[in-house]
Protein backbone atom coordinates (compact mmCIF):
# COMPACT_ATOMS: atom_id res chain seq x y z
CA UNK A 1 0.00 0.00 0.00
CA UNK A 2 2.79 2.31 1.01
CA UNK A 3 4.65 1.48 -2.23
CA UNK A 4 1.55 2.37 -4.26
CA UNK A 5 1.30 5.75 -2.57
CA UNK A 6 4.97 6.48 -3.24
CA UNK A 7 4.56 5.40 -6.87
CA UNK A 8 1.60 7.77 -7.31
CA UNK A 9 3.57 10.62 -5.83
CA UNK A 10 6.53 10.08 -8.15
CA UNK A 11 4.49 10.50 -11.38
CA UNK A 12 5.67 13.46 -13.43
CA UNK A 13 3.63 16.63 -13.84
CA UNK A 14 2.16 16.91 -17.37
CA UNK A 15 3.68 19.84 -19.24
CA UNK A 16 0.27 20.63 -20.72
CA UNK A 17 -1.06 21.98 -17.40
CA UNK A 18 -1.81 25.69 -17.52
CA UNK A 19 -0.37 28.14 -15.00
CA UNK A 20 -3.73 28.39 -13.23
CA UNK A 21 -4.01 24.60 -12.96
CA UNK A 22 -0.50 24.37 -11.53
CA UNK A 23 -1.26 27.08 -8.98
CA UNK A 24 -4.51 25.38 -7.94
CA UNK A 25 -2.73 22.03 -7.59
CA UNK A 26 0.11 23.54 -5.60
CA UNK A 27 -2.29 25.26 -3.22
CA UNK A 28 -4.30 22.05 -2.79
CA UNK A 29 -1.50 19.53 -2.42
CA UNK A 30 1.48 21.69 -1.38
CA UNK A 31 3.57 19.55 -3.74
CA UNK A 32 6.82 21.37 -4.54
CA UNK A 33 6.93 19.84 -8.04
CA UNK A 34 4.02 22.02 -9.14
CA UNK A 35 5.88 25.12 -8.06
CA UNK A 36 9.06 23.83 -9.74
CA UNK A 37 7.13 23.61 -12.99
CA UNK A 38 6.10 27.26 -12.65
CA UNK A 39 9.70 28.13 -11.80
CA UNK A 40 10.98 26.42 -14.96
CA UNK A 41 8.49 28.36 -17.07
CA UNK A 42 9.35 31.81 -15.73
CA UNK A 43 12.81 31.71 -14.09
CA UNK A 44 14.70 32.57 -17.28
CA UNK A 45 12.44 35.50 -18.09
CA UNK A 46 12.54 36.82 -14.52
CA UNK A 47 16.33 36.51 -14.44
CA UNK A 48 16.70 38.26 -17.80
CA UNK A 49 14.46 41.08 -16.59
CA UNK A 50 16.46 41.43 -13.37
CA UNK A 51 19.75 41.61 -15.31
CA UNK A 52 18.26 44.17 -17.66
CA UNK A 53 17.03 46.38 -14.81
CA UNK A 54 19.79 45.87 -12.24
CA UNK A 55 22.72 45.49 -14.68
CA UNK A 56 24.51 43.16 -12.25
CA UNK A 57 24.67 39.37 -12.49
CA UNK A 58 24.98 38.69 -8.75
CA UNK A 59 22.20 41.09 -7.81
CA UNK A 60 20.01 39.63 -10.55
CA UNK A 61 20.52 36.10 -9.17
CA UNK A 62 19.58 37.17 -5.64
CA UNK A 63 16.65 39.20 -6.95
CA UNK A 64 15.35 36.20 -8.96
CA UNK A 65 15.46 34.07 -5.83
CA UNK A 66 13.65 36.73 -3.78
CA UNK A 67 11.05 37.27 -6.50
CA UNK A 68 10.21 33.53 -6.54
CA UNK A 69 9.97 33.40 -2.75
CA UNK A 70 7.62 36.38 -2.96
CA UNK A 71 5.57 34.60 -5.62
CA UNK A 72 5.42 31.48 -3.45
CA UNK A 73 4.28 33.38 -0.37
CA UNK A 74 1.64 35.33 -2.30
CA UNK A 75 0.40 32.56 -4.57
CA UNK A 76 -2.89 32.30 -2.70
CA UNK A 77 -3.49 36.03 -3.34
CA UNK A 78 -3.26 35.62 -7.13
CA UNK A 79 -6.80 36.34 -8.30
CA UNK A 80 -6.52 35.68 -12.04
CA UNK A 81 -7.68 39.22 -12.83
CA UNK A 82 -4.60 39.34 -15.05
CA UNK A 83 -2.55 36.52 -16.53
CA UNK A 84 0.02 34.82 -14.28
CA UNK A 85 2.86 36.12 -16.46
CA UNK A 86 1.66 39.73 -16.03
CA UNK A 87 1.49 39.15 -12.26
CA UNK A 88 5.02 37.70 -12.23
CA UNK A 89 6.39 40.63 -14.28
CA UNK A 90 4.67 43.08 -12.01
CA UNK A 91 6.28 41.52 -8.91
CA UNK A 92 9.67 41.46 -10.67
CA UNK A 93 9.39 45.06 -11.85
CA UNK A 94 8.32 46.39 -8.44
CA UNK A 95 10.97 44.37 -6.63
CA UNK A 96 13.76 45.66 -8.89
CA UNK A 97 12.54 49.26 -8.66
CA UNK A 98 12.49 49.00 -4.83
CA UNK A 99 16.00 47.56 -4.88
CA UNK A 100 17.29 50.38 -7.13
CA UNK A 101 15.54 53.00 -4.98
CA UNK A 102 17.21 51.58 -1.86
CA UNK A 103 20.59 51.79 -3.60
CA UNK A 104 20.19 55.25 -5.08
CA UNK A 105 17.80 57.60 -3.36
CA UNK A 106 17.10 60.06 -6.19
CA UNK A 107 16.74 57.65 -9.05
CA UNK A 108 14.91 58.71 -12.20
CA UNK A 109 12.61 55.95 -13.34
CA UNK A 110 11.26 57.38 -16.60
CA UNK A 111 12.54 59.87 -19.18
CA UNK A 112 9.68 62.23 -18.33
CA UNK A 113 11.01 62.40 -14.75
CA UNK A 114 14.09 64.16 -16.16
CA UNK A 115 11.90 67.15 -16.92
CA UNK A 116 13.38 68.03 -20.30
CA UNK A 117 11.11 66.29 -22.73
CA UNK A 118 10.08 68.62 -25.53
CA UNK A 119 6.65 67.93 -26.95
CA UNK A 120 7.74 69.31 -30.31
CA UNK A 121 10.08 66.37 -30.90
CA UNK A 122 7.42 63.81 -30.02
CA UNK A 123 6.82 62.49 -33.48
CA UNK A 124 5.99 58.84 -34.13
CA UNK A 125 9.28 57.00 -34.62
CA UNK A 126 9.40 53.51 -36.12
CA UNK A 127 9.94 50.41 -33.96
CA UNK A 128 12.90 49.51 -36.17
CA UNK A 129 14.90 52.19 -34.33
CA UNK A 130 15.05 49.75 -31.41
CA UNK A 131 14.38 46.38 -32.96
CA UNK A 132 16.99 46.47 -35.73
CA UNK A 133 19.78 47.97 -33.66
CA UNK A 134 22.85 45.69 -33.59
CA UNK A 135 22.68 43.62 -30.33
CA UNK A 136 25.91 44.89 -28.72
CA UNK A 137 24.97 48.49 -29.41
CA UNK A 138 21.40 47.85 -28.32
CA UNK A 139 22.67 46.46 -25.00
CA UNK A 140 24.78 49.59 -24.43
CA UNK A 141 21.93 51.91 -25.38
CA UNK A 142 19.49 50.02 -23.12
CA UNK A 143 22.03 50.22 -20.29
CA UNK A 144 21.98 54.02 -20.54
CA UNK A 145 18.19 54.30 -20.54
CA UNK A 146 16.31 55.08 -17.32
CA UNK A 147 15.19 51.84 -15.69
CA UNK A 148 11.48 52.46 -16.30
CA UNK A 149 12.03 53.11 -20.00
CA UNK A 150 14.09 49.95 -20.23
CA UNK A 151 11.34 47.93 -18.52
CA UNK A 152 8.57 49.39 -20.66
CA UNK A 153 10.45 48.63 -23.92
CA UNK A 154 11.16 45.11 -22.65
CA UNK A 155 7.50 44.50 -21.86
CA UNK A 156 6.38 45.84 -25.23
CA UNK A 157 8.96 44.33 -27.58
CA UNK A 158 10.34 41.31 -25.72
CA UNK A 159 7.32 39.96 -23.86
CA UNK A 160 4.82 41.20 -26.48
CA UNK A 161 2.59 42.52 -23.71
CA UNK A 162 -0.41 44.63 -24.70
CA UNK A 163 -0.63 48.30 -23.70
CA UNK A 164 -3.40 47.32 -21.23
CA UNK A 165 -1.19 44.67 -19.58
CA UNK A 166 1.75 47.09 -19.31
CA UNK A 167 -0.65 49.58 -17.77
CA UNK A 168 -1.68 46.97 -15.17
CA UNK A 169 1.95 46.28 -14.26
CA UNK A 170 2.94 49.95 -14.00
CA UNK A 171 -0.43 51.08 -12.67
CA UNK A 172 -0.82 53.71 -15.39
CA UNK A 173 -3.42 54.53 -18.02
CA UNK A 174 -3.12 53.23 -21.57
CA UNK A 175 -2.49 56.72 -23.00
CA UNK A 176 0.27 57.31 -20.45
CA UNK A 177 1.88 54.02 -21.44
CA UNK A 178 1.72 54.89 -25.16
CA UNK A 179 3.34 58.24 -24.40
CA UNK A 180 6.07 56.59 -22.33
CA UNK A 181 6.87 54.04 -25.02
CA UNK A 182 7.22 56.84 -27.55
CA UNK A 183 9.46 58.86 -25.24
CA UNK A 184 11.57 55.80 -24.45
CA UNK A 185 12.10 55.23 -28.17
CA UNK A 186 13.04 58.88 -28.72
CA UNK A 187 15.46 58.72 -25.82
CA UNK A 188 17.00 55.46 -27.10
CA UNK A 189 17.48 57.05 -30.50
CA UNK A 190 19.09 60.10 -28.86
CA UNK A 191 21.48 57.92 -26.84
CA UNK A 192 22.39 55.99 -30.00
CA UNK A 193 23.16 59.20 -31.87
CA UNK A 194 25.28 60.48 -28.97
CA UNK A 195 27.28 57.22 -28.93
CA UNK A 196 27.55 56.35 -32.60
CA UNK A 197 26.71 59.54 -34.45
CA UNK A 198 24.88 59.02 -37.70
CA UNK A 199 26.06 55.43 -38.24
CA UNK A 200 23.23 53.24 -39.58
CA UNK A 201 21.21 51.48 -36.88
CA UNK A 202 21.34 47.97 -38.31
CA UNK A 203 24.73 46.26 -38.60
CA UNK B 1 8.40 38.02 -34.83
CA UNK B 2 11.97 37.75 -33.58
CA UNK B 3 13.77 41.00 -32.90
CA UNK B 4 17.09 42.04 -31.38
CA UNK B 5 15.56 42.75 -27.97
CA UNK B 6 14.27 39.16 -27.90
CA UNK B 7 17.73 37.91 -28.91
CA UNK B 8 19.22 39.90 -26.03
CA UNK B 9 16.65 38.41 -23.66
CA UNK B 10 17.40 34.87 -24.90
CA UNK B 11 21.12 35.42 -24.24
CA UNK B 12 20.33 36.56 -20.71
CA UNK B 13 17.90 33.69 -20.08
CA UNK B 14 20.71 31.27 -20.93
CA UNK B 15 22.80 32.82 -18.15
CA UNK B 16 20.35 31.66 -15.46
CA UNK B 17 22.42 29.89 -12.77
CA UNK B 18 21.28 26.23 -12.61
CA UNK B 19 21.83 26.02 -8.83
CA UNK B 20 19.11 28.61 -8.30
CA UNK B 21 16.39 25.97 -8.74
CA UNK B 22 17.86 23.92 -5.87
CA UNK B 23 17.99 26.98 -3.61
CA UNK B 24 14.37 27.77 -4.33
CA UNK B 25 13.31 24.11 -3.91
CA UNK B 26 14.94 24.16 -0.48
CA UNK B 27 12.97 27.27 0.43
CA UNK B 28 9.74 25.68 -0.84
CA UNK B 29 10.47 22.54 1.22
CA UNK B 30 11.26 24.53 4.37
CA UNK B 31 8.17 26.69 3.99
CA UNK B 32 5.82 23.75 3.45
CA UNK B 33 7.43 21.90 6.40
CA UNK B 34 6.85 24.86 8.72
CA UNK B 35 3.32 25.42 7.44
CA UNK B 36 2.56 21.74 8.18
CA UNK B 37 4.12 22.06 11.63
CA UNK B 38 2.02 25.14 12.30
CA UNK B 39 -1.12 23.44 11.10
CA UNK B 40 -0.60 20.31 13.21
CA UNK B 41 0.98 21.58 16.40
CA UNK B 42 -0.05 25.18 16.95
CA UNK B 43 -3.78 24.53 17.71
CA UNK B 44 -2.86 21.81 20.21
CA UNK B 45 -0.10 23.87 21.79
CA UNK B 46 -2.59 26.71 22.14
CA UNK B 47 -5.03 24.31 23.75
CA UNK B 48 -2.40 23.24 26.30
CA UNK B 49 -1.69 26.88 27.18
CA UNK B 50 -5.43 27.59 27.57
CA UNK B 51 -5.80 24.58 29.89
CA UNK B 52 -2.73 25.59 31.89
CA UNK B 53 -4.19 29.01 32.64
CA UNK B 54 -7.45 27.36 33.66
CA UNK B 55 -9.51 28.01 30.57
CA UNK B 56 -11.92 25.74 28.76
CA UNK B 57 -11.26 23.75 25.60
CA UNK B 58 -11.12 25.82 22.43
CA UNK B 59 -14.48 25.43 20.61
CA UNK B 60 -12.84 24.56 17.31
CA UNK B 61 -10.78 21.76 18.83
CA UNK B 62 -13.68 20.59 21.00
CA UNK B 63 -15.86 20.08 17.95
CA UNK B 64 -13.13 18.29 16.09
CA UNK B 65 -12.35 15.92 18.95
CA UNK B 66 -16.04 15.12 19.54
CA UNK B 67 -16.47 14.45 15.85
CA UNK B 68 -13.38 12.24 15.87
CA UNK B 69 -14.59 10.32 18.92
CA UNK B 70 -17.98 9.75 17.33
CA UNK B 71 -16.35 8.56 14.13
CA UNK B 72 -14.24 6.00 15.99
CA UNK B 73 -17.18 4.69 18.07
CA UNK B 74 -18.60 1.40 16.80
CA UNK B 75 -22.13 0.90 18.18
CA UNK B 76 -22.22 -2.70 17.04
CA UNK B 77 -19.47 -3.78 19.46
CA UNK B 78 -20.64 -3.97 23.07
CA UNK B 79 -18.33 -2.41 25.65
CA UNK B 80 -16.01 -4.80 27.41
CA UNK B 81 -17.17 -5.77 30.91
CA UNK B 82 -15.20 -4.16 33.68
CA UNK B 83 -13.75 -7.00 35.73
CA UNK B 84 -13.20 -6.68 39.49
CA UNK B 85 -9.65 -6.16 40.66
CA UNK B 86 -7.94 -9.62 41.11
CA UNK B 87 -6.46 -8.49 44.44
Amino acid sequence: MKVAVVATRKTSIPASLTDSQLIALYLQEQDARHFSQLYRRYAGKVFAKCISMLADHGMARDATQDVFIKILLNLSKFTEQSSFSTWVYSITYNYCIDLIRKKKKNILIFTEDMGRVSTASEVEIPDSVILEMETNRLEKVMHKLPVGDKAILDMKYTDDMSIREIGEVLNKTESAIKMQIMRAKIRAQGIYEDMYGTEPISA
Amino acid sequence: MDNNLKKLQAEREAMLPPELEDHISQHVGTLSFFSNVMEVFVPNALQVVVRLVGGEDLPCLKKASRRAARANMDWRTPPEPVLPDPI
